[in-house]
């Protein structure tokens, strides 16, 4: 077809597929997305609360809390664009059924990615209300991490379409999780500041996005702006964007043949 | 007229492998043309490339006079897009699947409600509207299909092997329904390896195997072609193929290995029996079908 076939607002269409979808799921698992979240905020804070009374002038909750909305968008994200992706274009042949009409691949994909982002913001919303309701939140300025969220989903939904274009099968899928995406969780400063690892480490770990989002996670839920932010949130803008295209060119290599 | 389909030195290859091998064919206004032909022949290929889903490799294909290379998205549009694997939302309803599509084609809610109705009337589906998709047979998913791809009111057609997998009686519901909707103007183009779905459906068409259309015509022509006004198929087993050949040379114009049976083409009038093995193999003479016109310029049966 053409070189280049730009995405439309036909995306729109593809985005509101999924929602309408997820709508129906909602009540079999569409809730259960922020159980581990929550769950982990609690045990821990009960836990290793007693254990850490202050860190970097923080409670263990108020510390973990940001750290564990970021990872969370994180996880939702992929899964949506790993697995949930995965099923609709080789399982289901959803894909196949939309690109017969006017809606193009480039649309498709970038609806799924949005989608994507979407349900990573949608986490980061329920996990942020949970922790404000318990006393964690110490600035309105927590409010931007909403969009901050949907900035991070974009990233993570992009890198998990461009690996699952590539996956022969869904066993492929899970690889992903327990390579890049969980170790990643771990080192990204969501359970301890990146500043205690070996100093190697330490340099490694903030090379990585998601130790960017929970760097900005954590500062605007204390009411902080600093320059570190700044330069994640270009981060974040850049990669999703680098991301996204290559998704758009690896997905149209493996669908339009 | 000008053809609502336009093939010309049509070729599709993927990677070394070429699937459409230079084919050309011209579809008419409302007519009803079937690619005919055994897996693997370059139906689908065709199909996709028709539906603007698959770039042609080389030589030109027009659709209503666009070139499906530079103005898919407003081809798309035009189309109806019968696929041969069920690519339905199964989590939703039955009415939602034709509302989510609708949306593709960018038509507002009330309108797409509105001819969801309509179509879903039509493919007798009204019943289902509420149902889940995988409490519908196998024949209703498919009429199901054919109602989603209604809904734009496309002006072409496409349905790739619309009965595969059917029962009898729902592949004879799926046909009326297509000979309605054939009568309502549309212009159809079909695969199948199905002669009697081809007979049943088709208006014209071209026999394809390995990438390449061999012969193009109305059924009947297609029949007076190859393969005249009776054929005769001799039964015989296996081991006396051989001899029964030797034995038939001569006797007609042409003589075929059609599997389990010996087919002729313009063979003599009585006399036939006698020379065969002492006239214990079984004759007969009937009319001709579509799977001998194959069989006839393929040298191979169909399945």
């Amino acid at each position: 077809m053409q070189a280049i076939v730009r995405p439309t607002y036909r995306s729109w269409c593809a985005w509101q597929r999924n929602r309408d979808v997820y709508l129906k799921q909602w009540k079999t698992n569409g809730l259960a997305f922020f159980f581990e979240p929550v769950l982990l905020y609690i045990i821990m804070g009960l836990g290793m609360g007693k254990v850490i009374q202050d860190i970097e002038g923080m409670s263990y909750r108020e510390f973990i809390g940001p750290g564990l909305v970021a990872g969370y968008v994180m996880q939702i994200a992929v899964m949506e664009n790993g697995w949930g992706t995965y099923f609709r274009m080789a399982v289901r042949r959803t894909f196949d059924a939309m690109i017969v009409t006017p809606v193009s691949i480039e649309d498709v994909i970038t609806g799924e990615i949005l989608w994507g982002a979407t349900r990573g913001a949608l986490t980061g919303f329920v996990v942020l209300l949970i922790i404000a309701i318990a006393g964690d939140v110490n600035s309105p300025m927590a409010l931007l991490v909403i969009p901050a969220a949907f900035l991070t989903g974009l990233v993570f939904a992009g890198a998990s379409v461009i690996y699952t274009s590539q996956a022969p099968s869904s066993d492929f899928i899970g690889p992903f999780f327990s390579i890049i995406i969980y170790p990643m969780f771990f080192i990204a400063g969501v359970f301890f500041p990146i500043g205690e690892l070996p100093r190697a480490l330490e340099v490694f770990a903030w090379c990585l996005p998601l130790t960017w989002s929970v760097d900005i996670m954590r500062h605007l839920m204390e009411g902080e702006v600093n320059v570190t932010m700044l330069w994640g949130t270009i981060g974040l803008i850049a990669l999703s964007t680098f991301f996204y295209a290559v998704s758009l060119v690896l997905m149209r290599r493996r669908l339009i043949r | 007229m000008s053809p609502v389909i336009h093939a010309e030195r049509l070729v599709k290859r993927y990677g070394g492998f070429t699937a459409v091998d230079g084919v050309d064919f011209a579809v008419e206004p409302q007519e009803c043309f079937g690619i005919l032909g055994p897996n693997g022949a370059g139906k689908s290929s065709t199909i996709r490339m028709i539906s603007c889903v698959s770039p042609v490799t080389s030589g030109r294909l027009l659709v209503e006079g666009r070139d499906v290379m530079l103005e898919a998205r407003a081809i798309k549009a035009t189309l109806g897009v019968v696929p041969q694997e069920d690519n339905l939302d199964e989590e939703i309803s039955v009415i939602k699947n034709l509302q989510v599509y609708a949306r593709y084609f960018d038509i507002p809610s009330a309108e797409a409600l509105r001819r969801a109705t309509e179509a879903l009337a039509l493919m007798e589906l009204t019943e289902k509207r509420r149902a889940a998709i995988d409490t519908l047979s196998g024949g209703m998913k498919r009429r199901l299909l054919i109602a989603r791809a209604m809904l734009n009111k496309p002006r072409i057609i496409i349905l790739d092997e619309p009965t595969t997998g059917l029962d009898p009686h729902a592949r004879h519901l799926v046909w009326q329904r297509l000979r309605q909707l054939r009568g309502q103007g549309a212009t159809m183009v079909l695969t199948t390896h199905y002669m009697d779905e081809a007979a049943n459906l088709c208006d014209r068409i071209a026999v394809m195997d390995q990438g390449r259309i061999l012969d193009t015509g109305t059924p009947q022509q297609l029949i007076e072609r190859h393969a005249g006004k009776e054929v005769v198929e001799v039964r015989v087993a296996p081991w006396e193929k051989e001899h029964g050949m030797t034995a038939l040379n001569g006797k007609a114009r042409r003589t075929v290995d059609a599997g389990d049976a010996l087919l002729l083409v313009g063979a003599e009038g009585p006399g036939l029996e006698a020379s065969l093995a002492g006239g214990k193999a079984e004759v007969l003479r009937r009319r001709p079908n579509l799977e001998d016109v194959f069989l006839l310029i393929t040298g191979r049966g169909l399945k």
